[in-house]
């Protein structure tokens, strides 16, 4: 492993530090928090999926713990390809970054055509047998890995041709990705990339120019028609919701009360009437929160809220502390999604953020929304143990 | 889930309806909301930029560089994380403390809406509870029939549909179409038929034949909806009973007053369920059933009450009348036998009167008319009872007529200048009735009117009963003391013109009637409806002596009501023809038409039966008399009731009858003298339809087992309407 020892680094007991072995700096709260969480996970899969054991019709017919299962399966090819995340040094990733990126981007373009499939009206995964694999969330890493890549080379010499570059870094694979269309990720694609612009140093006018073209983009996208109506109705529902509660609405009302059922401590686990009868669309893939929220409570939503507030402060003190630039800015790429992507996900469920297909990491049902987390978690648990070295 | 179940509509009730339509209404004008969220997006834009531009300023050295040093750097991206970090914590405190607000601050809204969503009730209709006549024949019950429904948007072929439906609902093909193309989903197609219709229908299942059209009767629904039946195919009695509507609610009648117990309890399932509307096993279920309405026996004797409307029918066309009613009242217990209103003659027409209908009025209670000269029993009555006169008091100085305050009474027919009472009465004098009511005095005849109970609701609940209208006697004019004592100037119901003479009958003591004899619970037990008993109006003798010279009226002329005589009895009763007001002031009365009225009751020696007949004169009929007209039908309904009952004749039916014999006109002398006279009837009362009474109770049960008796009474009734149907005057 090819190590670059600092040039000022001269006190023996440092020098002890990055001779001996990266591994006893691994960040157990990092790791933990999301081992707690995937433990969770299935339990409120199994409790807002055993209904549809019943159903006839439904992949989970005849058994209860199919979704368990499943999602097991994949906790476990998680924790596989976190491992590999953190034992490869992740300067190494820095020089395949591009490759990563190149090859997700042929995904992207590849799942558009009829090798995808589409589900729920988004032409997104490749099915492969009984699984699929969708690759809009492996976007997310590769655009960190890329921007990160990129900008740490020209740490303080952001001009706005590089800040150009960097922007269409993100752009090809959020361009990719709004053709499924995922509106989600994308959201998640541009929120990784305004983080480690503005972390980068980019100027703080050019930041501020880039929020307007978004927000006006945004609104132009809503009134022009790039969006379906769909999609319009459900992004403002959230403004109105007092609306009608049959359509757009119906999902967000069903969720709230859902989550205002567990009052302070909770139905208590398996108890929850309203995730027990199924009265929550997609619950146990992004509307898993709900089911947290009803059985175990405000208690039990708030110490999940701790735990991904916990994975947040770590990756986020590892940005501080972290060895270079580079990995610096893979943390805080990290950061940016996964605060995004829980504000978003925590938000839609209660009502504060529009809905958007966007999974709770570590918590809603699904293959690929895992994989790609373990192997952001990996990513910064690797800067954080290898910031001596 | 039901379409009906808007998640916050529910929760928050009207002022949530109002903000939901302010929302249809902002739907529809798009170009407003764009704006505001155009503006929204601006002003939130220019607050990004201004706070990044003075965070920028904050942080950034002074000195413009174009290349920053490495401490610089290092500073400035500690700053930059240190915002970073801020954002997401932020981020944090918004989503925890909205959760804050659903689940500790909104927490029992959503408790309590969570609660509706999942429980479900579903009400199970009663079924109304049956009405037998006295002797347990049905009059009124609930036959289970068919409602055929549809679901317009599942019919894919509406024409053909239409086209298949037409000949067998028997309604125009346009009038199907336009309801399977309503907008909505659900329509009656036909309501309440029987069950060859639904067979029928249901043998157009694509899946028995190739009738693609009605979408494997996807959208067509077949409900049970009881249908209330007569029996009789007809309006036998209907106007007594009353009707229910289709829906099963009572509207008028019996059916209305007694519908507390007729129409039973309304059960219900609640069940927990889940999204789909499947009910959770293993969570609870609570079954409340339905409870029947208890059944409710009648006082009407329905074969006593066909044969009466059927003679009424006759009588209102022989005598060229508009209509006619007529109650038979029994009066041993104050049963009400018989209540029969007809309706409907029109001579310009050349329609012929009918039985009222359930949705018409039952004439005998709600309906009011001056009575006229049948109203002189209270005048005499009270004289009697007051010693001013007896029976063979003589009045003289009866002149042709006596006027007051510019009103003219005038007796039709020359009078003697001196009668006795029973003459008077019997002559129907009305100049003579005044001068006896002139010696009872106005507080007296006041008094009397009250206390056979004018002004007042007879004791029968019925909807709408008139109380008729009696002046308080501080009220009266001086004119009052010529037309009340011979029945003017006042307005009675035909019942309660019928209850004075039952108390006369009775022996000067109140009679109540009643109309329903009792209520049979859902275990079978009867509890009789008990009558109060009525209080004294005169004494005894008093009521021997009217009813002495009500004996006489029924006597060939010039006695008035000879025509009203039944062979082998003696019949006690009295006419009247009374002009009915129809305006205001002197002539208010002139043009009038007329009602014509004889009310009695017979035997006169042992009284059993009462009867009122009264039937509607056209205008300008000025041969329409009570004795003539109304008269010959008491007689037939008389005749009829004791036939029925097994009465045995009072006076040898061979000889010659109380109508060719007749009483005295003056001196009375000869005429059977009181009750004592004649043969005991009681023990030839033949029991051939002995009225069920308590000691019955478990004949009652046993012939009264419902599902038996029903479909027993069923056939009859498809066997009377087919014979209704088929020849005009069945005989019984």
């Amino acid at each position: 492993m090819a190590t670059i020892a600092p040039v000022s680094t001269v006190m023996s007991n440092r020098k002890a530090r990055f001779q001996s072995s990266p591994f006893p700096h691994l960040d157990p709260f990092l790791i933990l928090p999301v081992l707690i969480m995937n433990v969770l996970s299935l339990v409120m899969i199994y409790s807002s999926t055993k209904g549809k054991a019943t159903l006839r019709g439904e992949a989970a017919f005849g058994d209860p713990f199919y979704y368990v299962k499943r999602q097991a399966l994949f906790v476990i090819l998680g924790l596989i390809i976190m491992a590999v995340t953190i034992l490869i040094d992740y300067r190494r990733l820095r020089e395949w970054a591009l490759g990563i990126y190149l090859l997700t981007v042929a995904m992207l373009a590849f799942v558009l055509t009829p090798l995808g499939s589409s589900v729920n009206g988004s032409q997104a995964r490749f099915a492969l047998g009984p699984f699929a694999i969708q690759p809009s969330e492996f976007a997310k890493f590769s655009v960190i890995l890329m921007a990160a890549a990129y900008a740490a080379v020209h740490r303080g010499d952001m001009d706005v041709r590089r800040v150009l570059v960097v922007l269409g870094i993100a752009a090809i694979p959020l361009g990719l990705v709004m053709l499924q269309p995922d509106l989600g990720t994308a959201l998640v694609i541009g929120t990784i990339i305004i983080a480690i612009l503005g972390v980068a140093g980019v100027k703080a006018r050019h930041l501020a120019v880039l929020a307007l073209i978004g927000v006006t983009g945004a609104v132009v996208a809503i009134n022009v028609g790039v969006l379906e109506q769909y999609q319009v109705d459900r992004l403002t529902a959230f403004l109105d919701q007092n609306g009608d509660t049959q359509r757009s609405t119906y999902n967000l009302e069903q969720s709230k009360t859902a989550i205002g059922n567990g009052g302070l401590t909770g139905q208590g686990l398996f108890k929850g009437t309203q995730t027990s009868l199924g009265h929550v669309p997609e619950q146990h893939t992004d509307f898993i929160f709900t089911a947290v929220g009803e059985e175990l409570g405000f208690l039990g939503a708030a110490l999940l809220l701790s735990l991904f507030g916990l994975v947040v402060w770590r990756s986020w003190r590892t940005a501080a502390v972290s060895n270079d630039f580079f990995g610096a800015l893979l943390c805080v790429g990290v950061v940016a999604m996964f605060s995004f992507q829980v504000f978003e996900n925590v938000g839609m469920t209660m009502g504060i953020m529009p809905i958007t297909g966007i999974p709770l990491p570590f918590m809603s049902y699904g293959g690929s929304s895992a994989f790609v987390s373990f192997a952001c978690v990996g990513l910064v648990a690797n800067v954080s143990m290898r910031r001596f070295s | 889930m039901p379409a009906s179940s808007p998640a916050e509509s529910r929760g928050r009730g009207d002022s949530e309806r109002a903000v939901s339509s302010r929302r249809a209404s902002a739907d529809h004008n798009p170009i407003f909301s764009r704006l505001l969220a155009s503006l929204l997006s601006a002003l939130t834009a220019l607050v990004v930029a201004a706070s990044s531009y003075v965070a920028n300023r904050a942080t950034q050295p002074v000195v413009p560089t174009k290349r920053l040093s490495a401490n610089q750097i290092h500073l400035q991206t500690r700053k930059r994380l240190l915002w970073f970090l801020g954002v997401a914590v932020f981020v944090f405190a918004v989503a925890g403390a909205k959760m804050i607000y659903l689940q500790v601050v909104q927490r029992d809204r959503f408790i309590a809406y969570s609660v509706t969503q999942r429980e479900h009730t579903t009400l199970l209709a009663a079924d109304r509870g049956t009405i037998f006549d006295r002797n347990g024949i049905d009059l009124a019950l609930s036959a289970p029939s068919n409602t055929i429904v549809v679901d317009p948007t599942l019919v894919k072929d509406k024409g053909r549909a239409a086209s298949l439906l037409a000949p067998i609902l028997g309604l125009p093909r346009r009038e199907i179409l336009t309801r399977l193309k309503a907008k909505n989903h659900f329509q009656y197609l036909a309501r309440q038929v029987d069950a060859s219709v639904v067979e029928k229908v249901k043998a157009l299942d694509p899946k028995a034949s190739k009738n693609k059209a009605l979408y494997s009767l996807g959208g067509i629904y077949f409900v049970n909806e009881p249908k209330r039946v007569n029996p009789s195919g007809g309006n036998l009695a209907s106007p007594v009973l009353g009707s229910v509507n289709l829906e099963g609610a009572a509207l008028s009648g019996l059916e209305a007053s007694n519908d507390s117990i007729l129409k039973g309890k309304r059960g219900r399932i609640s069940a927990q369920t889940d999204a789909r509307g499947r009910e959770i096993p293993r969570t609870s279920r609570s079954i409340i059933p339905a409870k029947r309405g208890d059944d409710l026996v009648l006082t009407i004797d329905q074969s006593l009450q066909y044969e009466v409307e059927r003679r009424l029918v006759d009588r209102v066309a022989a005598a060229g009348a508009l209509g006619g009613l007529v109650v038979v009242a029994d009066i041993t217990n104050g049963d009400i036998l018989a209540m029969a209103s007809a309706v409907g003659a029109d001579a310009a027409k050349g329609e012929p009167a009918r039985v009222a209908n359930g949705l018409e009025q039952n004439r005998p209670l709600t309906w009011t008319y001056t009575p006229g000269s049948v109203n002189k029993i209270v005048t005499f009555a009270g004289a009697i009872e007051r010693s001013k006169i007896n029976a063979d008091s003589v009045i003289d100085g009866i002149t042709n007529s006596v006027t007051d305050s510019g009103f003219t009474i005038t007796d039709d027919h020359v009078m003697p200048s001196a009668m006795s009472a029973t003459e008077i009465l019997a002559r129907s004098s009305n100049v003579g009735t005044t001068k006896v009511a002139a010696m009872l005095g106005k507080e007296g005849l006041s008094h009397y009117l009250t206390a056979f109970g004018y002004g007042v609701t007879t004791s029968i609940d019925f909807p709408a009963q008139s109380s008729g209208i009696l002046a308080a006697s501080k009220d009266w004019r001086s004119i009052d003391m010529l037309t009340k004592p011979i029945g003017y100037g006042l307005a009675a119901t035909p019942m309660q013109v019928l209850d004075a003479y039952m108390t006369i009958a009775n022996g000067g003591k109140i009679l109540h009637p009643r109309l329903v004899a009792a209520r049979i619970d859902s275990q079978g037990v009867r509890h009789p409806n008990v009558s109060r008993p009525g209080g004294r109006v005169v004494s005894r003798a008093t009521a021997s002596a009217v009813t002495e010279m009500l004996t006489h009226v029924v006597a060939p002329s010039p006695a008035t009501g000879g025509s009203a005589a039944v062979p082998g009895y003696t019949v006690a009763g009295k006419t009247g023809t009374a002009r009915q007001k129809t305006g205001n002031g002197a002539d208010s009365f002139a043009l009038a038409k007329l009602e014509a009225t004889f009310v009695g009751f017979a035997p006169a020696e042992n009284p059993r039966f009462a009867a009122i007949v009264v039937l509607d004169g056209q205008a300008g009929n000025v041969g329409f008399y009570g004795g003539s007209e109304s008269g010959p039908l008491f007689s037939q309904v008389m005749a009829q009731t004791l036939r029925l009952n097994g009465v045995a004749p009072t006076r040898d039916p061979q000889g010659l009858s109380q109508a060719v014999t007749g009483p005295l006109l003056s001196g009375i002398a000869a005429a059977p003298t009181g009750p004592a006279v004649g043969p005991p009837s009681a023990p030839v009362k033949a029991p051939v339809k002995a009225p069920v009474n308590a000691s019955d109770s478990k004949a009652v049960k046993s012939t009264l087992q419902r599902p038996k008796h029903r479909r027993v009474s069923s056939r009859r009734a498809a066997e009377a309407s087919k014979a209704r149907s088929t020849q005009s005057k069945p005989l019984l």
